[in-house]
C-alpha cells in the first residue's frame, strides 16, 4: 500500500499542472461545500430564533355549550345575551373558567407563563355600537407581550402600568371610528375610563377594542350579568417555552382542559416551510456543485489515463496486476480530493474566522467550534467519496483492456 | 556444445495457436495460422520472418498480453488460458522478461524509476529493491544516469536500460521480440553482447524475434514464420 501511495503521488508530480487543476477543483468544491454547511447551521440557528419568536403564543377558553347559552335565567350570564358575550374568538362565545387555572397552566412542563385574560363584548347603551374589552393583569408581561399588547405597541401615550387602575387603552381602528383620543374617555357601564394611550396591537391571538386592567374589566362587566362571575375569567394567555414545544405543549394544556380550545397563529408553520424551502434549495445546489467537482475531476483522470493508456499496458506488460493498476490510478484521484478537499475546508475555516459573517449578521449567533469541524470532516469525508467515484470509473475501464491492446496504441 | 545434446526440458509450448483480429471492413485478419512450437529450457531460439508475419504477435500469446483466438500454450508448466490476469501478471513479474520492439520504456519515469517498477510489487522492500536496480544498471553501464528521463537518453542508452528491465527479476525466460531492431550496428552488437553475456551466465531460456537483425550464428535452433504460419525448422543444432 505505501508503494502504491508513493507510487500514485509520483505519478502526481509528474503532471503536476493537471493535478494542481484537479485539486484545486475539490478544493473549491470543499470551500463551497464548507461555506454552506456553516450557513446552514446558521440559518437553522435563526429558524430556531424565529421559532422562538413567533411561533409560543396561545389563547385558551372553552366555548359554551347550546344549553348554557339558552338556560341562561340563571349564572353569570349576560343580560342582553343577543349582543353581549364572553368571546375569545370574535365569534366563539366560552365558558367561564376559575383564574387559579393560570397557575396550573404555567406549572406545564412546555409552558413558560400564563395569564388570566377577561374577553367580553358589550353594546354601547349610547350609541348602540358594539365593541369588546379586554380584562388583563399588566404584571404578567411576557404572557402578555405577543399574545394581546404590550407597552411596545404603543403608537400614542402610555400603557397600563402594574398596580394602574380606572384607566383604559383604546386601539387604533376604535380610536378612528368612535373618535375617542388619548385624553378623552370611554364609558361602560356608566363608569368613565379615561384613555391614557393608543396601540396598534397587530395580529394577536387575543384581540379587543379596549383594554383594562383585569379587576376593572370585571367590575364594569359583572353588572352586566344575571349573577357575578366571581373568580372567574373566559380565557387564558399562554407563552410556550420554544417553538418546537408548541405541540407537546396544547397536548398538555387539552390533558388539563379537556374540552378547550387553543387558539394560536401557526404562522411558525409557514415560516418553517419556507426557511426548508430555501434550505431544500440549497442542498440542490450543492449537490450539483458536487456533481460537477466530479464530474470534472472524472473527465480529469480519464484523460490522464487516456494519455497513459500505453504506458499502462507496459506496467501490466511487465507484472502489475489489473487491481495494482487501479489501486495506483484510484489513488491519484484519492490523493487530489483528500489535498483538495483538506485546502478548501482550511481556507473555510481560515475565511470563517478572519470574517466571522454570521456574527455580523446576528449578535444572537455564537460561534459553534464543534459544529464547525464536524462540518470541515463532512467536507473531507464528501470530497474524498467524490474522488473514489471520479477515480474508480476511469481506473476499471483501463484495467479492462489487454496489455496487448494498450501497448500497441501510441 | 553439450547442452544441446541433453533433451532439454520444453518451457514454453504452443499448441495449434491461432490469432485473428477484427478487420475494419467487418472481416477478419489472421495473424497466425495453427502454429506449434515447443522452446526447450536453456536454449536461445529464433525466430525470423518478414514483417507482418505475426512475429510480434506471437511473442504477444506467449507471454500472455493477449489470448490466442484457439490453441493453448503452456509455460513452466501452466496453460496460460487456465489462468486468469492477476495470475497471468504473477508469472510475468516472476519467470518472464520482454523486450519490446521499440524499448516501450515509460517517457515520465526515470531510468531507475522504469527498471524499478517490475519489483514495485513483488514484496522486495525499497532500499533492497533500489540496489537491484542500480546494481543491474551499472552492469549495463548506465551508472550515471538513473535520474534521466528516457528523452534525455541516446537511443542505445534507452535500449540499455529495457534490457535492464528485462533482467531486474532474474526471469527463466526472456521474449526479445527485434531487441536491435531500432539501434545502430555499433550498438546492436554491444546490446546482443551483454545480453547473450547473462543468458549464458544464468542458463536462461532465450526466445528473439527478428526479421533478420539479429545474428543467426547466435542462436541454437531457428523457425521461419511466413504469413503466420510456421514455414520451418531452419537450423536444429
Ligand atoms: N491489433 C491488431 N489489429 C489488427 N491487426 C493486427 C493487430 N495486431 C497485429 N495485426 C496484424 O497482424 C499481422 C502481424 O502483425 P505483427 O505485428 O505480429 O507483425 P510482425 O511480424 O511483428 O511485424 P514487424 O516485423 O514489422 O514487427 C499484421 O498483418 C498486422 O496488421
Ligand atoms: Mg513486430
Amino acid at each position: 500500500m505505501r508503494e502504491l501511495i508513493r507510487c500514485a503521488w509520483r505519478e502526481l508530480g509528474r503532471r503536476k499542472r493537471r493535478a494542481a487543476a484537479t485539486t484545486a477543483g475539490f478544493a473549491l468544491a470543499a470551500l463551497i461545500l464548507f461555506s454552506v454547511g456553516n450557513l446552514l447551521c446558521f440559518s437553522r440557528q435563526t429558524m430556531s430564533d424565529i421559532l422562538y419568536n413567533v411561533g409560543t403564543h396561545i389563547i385558551v377558553s372553552v366555548p359554551a355549550t347550546g344549553s348554557e347559552m339558552t338556560s341562561a335565567a340563571s349564572g353569570p350570564w349576560p343580560i342582553d345575551s343577543l349582543n353581549e358575550a364572553f368571546y375569545s374568538e370574535p365569534n366563539v362565545v366560552t365558558q367561564l373558567l376559575p383564574r387559579a387555572l393560570a397557575s396550573e397552566l404555567a406549572g406545564l412542563p412546555a409552558v413558560l407563563c400564563a395569564t388570566p385574560l377577561m374577553l367580553y363584548r358589550v353594546k354601547d347603551s349610547e350609541k348602540g355600537f358594539l365593541f369588546s374589552i379586554a380584562g388583563f393583569d399588566p404584571k404578567d408581561k411576557i404572557a402578555l407581550d405577543n399574545n394581546l399588547c404590550s407597552e411596545k405597541d404603543i403608537i400614542a401615550g402610555t400603557f397600563i402600568r402594574s398596580g394602574d387602575r380606572g384607566v383604559a387603552v383604546v386601539t387604533d381602528a376604535f380610536s378612528i371610528t368612535t373618535g375617542i383620543t388619548v385624553g378623552s374617555s370611554v364609558k361602560i357601564s356608566g363608569i368613565s375610563f379615561p384613555v391614557i394611550g393608543i396601540i396598534k396591537p397587530g395580529i394577536n391571538p387575543g384581540k379587543a377594542d379596549v383594554f383594562l386592567c383585569l379587576d376593572d374589566a370585571v367590575s364594569v362587566i359583572n353588572p352586566r350579568l344575571r349573577q357575578p362571575m366571581g373568580d372567574r375569567v373566559n380565557s387564558f394567555l399562554v407563552e410556550v417555552k420554544h417553538g418546537r414545544q408548541m405541540e407537546e405543549a396544547v397536548s398538555q394544556i387539552r390533558g388539563r382542559i379537556p374540552d378547550c380550545l387553543v387558539n394560536t397563529f401557526f404562522c411558525s408553520v409557514s415560516a418553517i416551510r419556507v426557511l426548508g424551502m430555501n434550505e431544500g434549495a440549497v442542498w440542490i445546489l450543492l449537490a450539483i456543485v458536487l456533481v460537477g467537482v466530479t464530474l470534472y475531476a472524472m473527465s480529469s483522470q480519464w484523460s490522464s489515463i487516456v494519455e497513459r493508456r500505453r504506458d499502462i499496458g507496459i506496467l501490466k506488460a511487465i507484472g502489475w496486476s489489473d487491481s495494482e493498476v487501479v489501486w495506483q490510478l484510484g489513488l491519484e484521484s484519492v490523493i487530489q480530493s483528500l489535498l483538495g478537499g483538506s485546502i478548501g475546508c482550511g481556507l473555510g475555516f481560515f475565511f470563517l474566522a478572519i470574517f466571522p459573517v454570521p456574527a455580523w449578521i446576528s449578535n444572537s449567533f455564537s460561534w459553534n467550534g464543534e459544529l464547525a469541524g464536524i462540518v470541515f470532516l463532512v467536507g473531507i469525508v464528501v470530497s474524498l467519496f467524490c474522488g473514489v467515484v471520479a477515480g474508480a470509473v476511469p481506473a476499471f475501464y483501463s484495467a479492462r483492456q489487454t496489455p496487448a491492446e494498450s501497448i500497441r496504441s501510441k | 556444445m553439450g547442452k544441446n545434446e541433453r533433451t532439454a526440458r520444453v518451457i514454453l509450448e504452443a499448441r495449434g495457436v491461432r490469432k485473428t483480429f477484427p478487420s475494419r471492413s467487418g472481416g477478419e485478419i489472421v495473424a497466425l495460422e495453427n502454429v506449434d512450437l515447443s522452446i526447450p529450457e536453456g536454449l536461445t531460439t529464433l525466430i525470423s520472418g518478414r514483417s507482418g508475419a505475426g512475429k510480434s504477435t506471437l511473442l504477444a500469446l506467449l507471454a500472455g498480453l493477449d489470448h490466442p483466438t484457439s490453441g493453448s500454450i503452456t509455460f513452466d508448466g501452466n496453460a496460460l488460458e487456465k489462468l486468469d490476469n492477476s495470475e497471468l501478471a504473477r508469472l510475468r513479474r516472476e519467470k518472464l522478461g520482454l523486450v519490446f520492439q521499440n524499448f516501450q520504456l515509460l517517457p515520465s519515469w526515470t531510468a531507475a524509476e522504469n527498471v524499478e517498477a517490475v519489483l514495485m510489487h513483488s514484496g522486495i522492500d525499497r532500499p533492497a529493491r533500489m540496489a537491484r536496480v542500480e546494481k543491474i544498471l551499472a552492469e549495463l553501464g548506465l551508472s550515471g544516469r538513473f535520474d534521466n528521463l528516457p528523452g534525455e537518453l541516446s537511443v542505445g542508452q534507452q535500449q540499455r536500460v529495457a534490457l535492464a528491465r528485462t533482467l531486474v527479476n532474474d526471469p527463466i525466460l526472456i521474449l526479445a521480440d527485434e531487441p536491435t531492431g531500432s539501434v545502430d550496428p555499433q550498438t546492436a552488437q554491444e546490446v546482443i553482447e551483454l545480453l547473450m553475456e547473462r543468458v549464458r551466465e544464468r542458463g536462461t531460456t532465450l526466445l528473439v524475434a527478428t526479421h533478420g537483425t539479429f545474428p543467426e550464428t547466435l542462436a541454437d535452433r531457428q523457425f521461419k514464420l511466413a504469413e503466420g504460419k510456421i514455414d520451418s525448422l531452419c537450423k536444429e543444432s
